[in-house]
């Protein structure tokens, strides 16, 4: 066996974006704790760390969780610059909303910032009964076009059941740049946890 | 993020109470706005909050964060009320005490001080005019416990915005982008909890902003609604008719624009930043004042005492003064409100008095003339009397018996009885003169007094013509016992003697009715002679005399004497007569003028000794027949009456127009059915020239054929 971790551990600053109530706080907590907690429309952001393997190795995912609602939304630029990876969560059962959802979507990947950046689509809710698939996704979003200049992935998934999460995030492990980055994220995190109110369900 | 209800009423003590909560982990934007709202609803609201907020600097430092943060809140949403309370000495001076180390500095956290002088500085930037926040931030400096301006970077937002400020001021803002953006990307914790609590203010401020903007745009609209309803409701308001439910409904529309209106005047007071919204808000402010002084007008104006219908055209007019809407309405209203002018009262019942006294006064004046003439008729009859001396005089003893009958019943029943007296002398006088004059002269002069007295009976009113004509036929009455005194003369003693107690008792006749008997006597004479001397003109002597004896005669007197009042009474329309086959005879004819009588084919009902006769009088002439009058004078035993003539004027003869006439019905008793002679007057102008013409006729239809001619 070799040397235990290299001491300058690879980070990856994932942005987690969505309409309100598609389920991104939810997710993340599900993949994070393999809990279901109840949660509060997020005013503001949530920041947690999870580990995934990127090949053999294993990297850090920072992942920034923040609000949807339509007033957040014009606080999502602010948080732009040094990300390295998007995953959009779409409420797939939620028909009515996708042509609200793929806007918002087109609407960020034209940033500057974001400019060929890979994009992970997670098709949460698929538990639910009449949800859109992944293919009627593709095509109502149009993903080969708007993604054209970048690499996508849509993945099913539930964030109820913890389905497909584990396998969204590797996808982005796989896509995703890997960037040095120092332990100081580690105590941010745990911080922030610390201030925010969660009660679990 | 806990929800919790916001009950109503609460006051400003227990809402600060929960936004600086101790416990609370973060600022509670629920509470703070609703602490702000709370400030506004009541009259004191800023005085009451600063020294509630006053206490809270000095609390431990959770607690002061808060209640800065609180401060910084109310500066923004409570208008230049609140402004007015912190820019006061004595709020500065507490300000002043929490930071300065000579009075509670020493025991307060720098963080509670340094936001503090923040606060201080960004209001000197934000209000400018308000001198003595500039002196409570210098005395702050010169005292060494300001270095230098602080950066207003985190807090420019929280200072009252500009006029210009784009449509979502909170999230545009570039400087909290940039500085959002350094947080996020600083891998200190206490950079990222930053972040997170300033997101996290921003989204409550937009919140407050749009409830603020929310709750003016929903207030307009009731203000609107209930103006327009309002406004309705009185221009339909009737004190009298409408109904209790209507009443109930106006006066609550009425509280409630009074309620909207304290409201109004509160978001006036907030929108001190946004002019647009200020004009909207003062437009809806004026409706309010507009439509409530027109309620106070109309409705409680109703309620002081008085005359209603003198009430309601004052309502009526406030309206109008009121706004132009109501005019139009008003305008609408004018026709049915005020009733309908009530017809015109009748006369006064004492107008008419007057009228029966002209007609009395008249009827008066009327009877007046009828007295006089006969003394003039009795001198000229007797001028024409001439006999032999001794006949003379014994025919004078009778005469005098006969008049001293007359007198003694002349005296028991009227008092003209005195002028008769001198008519006994003129009879003396003129028996002793006329004996020598020719007769002929007599006749002539007998003639023309009649005409000298005609024209004075024009004078009188026209409702006195028909009496002046009764008065005309007596006149005429005379004059032919005058003519037949001639006849008399010519045939002897005896003839004139008879004429003479024959005018005496004529005169007599009309005031003795009450003596019948007396009367019915010397009636029967003159009958008797009349018949003599008509039929017996070749001897004078026997035939005379015959028929005075005759008891056949004495008979008919009787009957012609019942019959003389009879005629009075009787009057025949004009529409009721047929002409008869016989043809009309021409009473007269010169220079155009023409007179024509007509005989009628029937009697009048239950008169066969009657002739009814119409007179037509015919204009040929170019000129205008004016005055017309005609008068007509029969026998004795006969009676004769004129009734009103159809007109007394003609136009002039117009060859284009069918020709006008004058129609008078002539009614003729002939009891004894003797042989008719009529004599008439007929006095006329034409032109300018005045006409009087005399005439007789004879052309009658024998009497025994009248009734089927």
């Amino acid at each position: 066996m070799g040397h235990s971790g290299s001491r300058h551990k690879p980070e990856a600053r994932i942005l987690l974006l969505g309409l309100d109530n598609a389920g991104k706080s939810t997710l993340l907590y599900k993949l994070k704790y393999d809990e279901n907690f109840h949660t509060v429309p997020t005013i503001g952001f949530n920041v947690e760390m999870i580990e995934a393997k990127k090949n053999r190795d294993k990297i850090s995912l920072t992942v920034w969780d923040v609000g949807g609602q339509a007033k957040m939304r014009a606080f999502w630029r602010n948080f732009y610059q040094d990300t390295a990876g998007i995953v959009f969560v779409v409420d797939s059962s939620d028909v009515k909303r996708l042509d609200e959802a793929k806007g918002v979507l087109e609407q960020s990947l034209r940033s500057e910032h974001l400019r060929g950046l890979p994009v992970v689509v997670l098709a949460n809710k698929q538990d639910i009964v009449g949800a859109a698939t992944v293919t009627e996704i593709t095509e109502q979003f149009n993903l080969r076009k708007s993604c054209s200049d970048r690499d996508w992935f849509i993945q099913p998934c539930s964030a109820l059941t913890g389905a497909g999460l584990v396998d969204g995030f590797r996808r982005m492990a796989h896509l995703v740049k890997m960037t040095p980055d120092d332990n100081n994220i580690k105590e941010t995190v745990k911080y922030i946890r610390a201030k925010s109110v969660i009660q679990k369900k | 993020m806990r929800i919790m209800a916001f009950p109503e009423g609460e006051s400003l003590e227990s809402w600060l109470n929960k936004a600086t909560h101790p416990t609370n982990r973060q600022e509670d934007w629920e509470y703070i706005i609703g602490f702000c709202d709370q400030i506004n609803k009541e009259l004191e609201g800023p005085q009451i909050a600063v020294r509630l907020l006053v206490h809270k600097f000095c609390a431990q430092e959770w607690e002061a964060l808060q209640a800065l943060t609180v401060l910084e809140a109310c500066m923004k949403n409570c208008g230049r009320r609140f402004h007015k309370e912190i820019a006061r000495y004595r709020f500065l001076n507490e300000l002043i005490k929490v930071v300065s180390p000579m009075y509670m500095g020493n025991s307060i956290s720098e963080k509670v001080k340094s936001k503090i002088i923040e606060m201080l500085y960004s209001w000197t930037v934000a209000f400018p005019n308000e001198a003595k926040i500039a002196e409570a931030y210098q005395t702050l400096k010169r005292q060494g416990l300001v270095k230098s301006d602080p950066e207003l970077t985190v807090d420019k937002t929280l200072i009252p915005s500009p006029p210009a400020r784009p449509k979502n001021p909170v999230f545009d803002n570039e400087d909290m982008g940039k500085l959002l953006a350094e947080l996020l990307r600083s891998k200190n914790p206490e950079d990222l909890q930053e972040a997170n609590r300033l997101i996290k203010n921003m989204v409550k401020e937009d919140d407050a902003r749009v409830h603020k903007l929310t709750k003016r745009i929903n207030t307009l609209e009731e203000v609107n609604n209930n103006v327009k309803l309002l406004t309705e409701m009185l221009s339909q308001y009737d004190r009298e008719r409408s109904s209790d439910a209507d009443r109930e409904l106006i006066k609550e529309l009425y509280e409630r624009c009074d309620k909207l209106r304290r409201t109004a005047f509160k978001l006036a007071t907030e929108a001190e930043d946004n002019d647009s919204s200020l004009g909207d808000i003062l437009k809806a402010n004026d409706d309010l004042s507009r439509v409530i002084s027109c309620y106070k007008r109309i409705v409680e104006g109703q309620a002081d005492d008085g005359e209603a219908e003198e009430l309601r055209p004052a309502a009526n007019e406030a309206c109008e003064s009121g706004t132009g809407t109501l005019i139009d309405l008003a305008g609408l209203d004018e026709p049915s409100s005020p009733p309908p002018p009530p017809p015109p009262a009748p006369a006064p019942t004492l107008a008419p008095a007057p009228a029966p006294q002209i007609s009395l006064a008249t009827q008066k004046a009327s009877s007046i003339p009828v007295l006089p003439p006969p003394p003039r008729r009795l001198a000229g009859a007797h001028g024409s009397q001439t006999s032999s001396p001794n006949h003379k005089a014994a025919e004078h003893q009778s005469s005098l018996s006969l008049l001293d009958d007359e007198l003694l019943s002349l005296g028991l029943n009227d008092p003209p009885s005195v002028p008769n007296r001198p008519k006994l002398d003129d009879l003396s006088a003129q028996w002793t003169s006329l004996q020598a004059p020719d007769p002929g002269l007599d006749l002539f002069g007998s003639i023309s007094a009649p005409s000298a007295v005609f024209p004075s009976t024009h004078t009188p009113a026209p409702t006195s013509h028909t009496l002046t004509h009764a008065q005309g036929l007596q006149e005429l009455s005379v004059l032919d016992f005058g003519g037949e005194k001639s006849v008399c003369g010519a045939s002897g003693i005896a003839g004139g003697a008879f004429g003479q107690s024959a005018a005496v008792m004529c005169s007599a006749a009309p005031l003795s009715s009450s003596n019948p008997f007396v009367s019915a006597p010397l009636s029967g004479s003159p009958a008797v002679s009349r018949a003599q001397a008509v039929t017996g003109g070749s001897a004078p002597g026997s035939p005379f005399f015959q028929p005075f004896s005759s008891p056949s005669h004495s008979l008919q007197s009787s009957p012609a004497r019942s019959s003389e009042p009879s005629l009075t009474n009787l009057h025949v329309p004009l529409e009721a007569i047929r002409p008869s086959k016989v043809l009309p005879v021409t009473m007269y004819d010169k220079d155009g003028v023409r007179v024509l009588l007509h005989f009628a084919m029937d009697c009048p009902p239950g008169r066969p000794d009657v002739l009814v006769m119409v007179v037509s009088l015919l204009n040929t002439a170019p000129l205008p027949v004016r005055n017309v009058v005609l008068q007509a004078a029969v026998p004795k035993s006969m009676r004769v009456k004129l009734q009103p003539p159809s007109g007394t004027e003609i136009c002039p003869f117009n060859p284009i127009l069918p020709p006008a006439s004058i129609t008078q019905v002539m009614l003729l008793a002939n009891p004894l059915k003797e042989r008719v002679r009529l004599r008439y007057k007929l006095a006329y102008l034409l032109g300018e020239r005045q006409y009087s013409e005399v005439g007789e006729l004879d052309q009658f239809p024998p009497a025994d054929r009248w009734g089927s001619l």
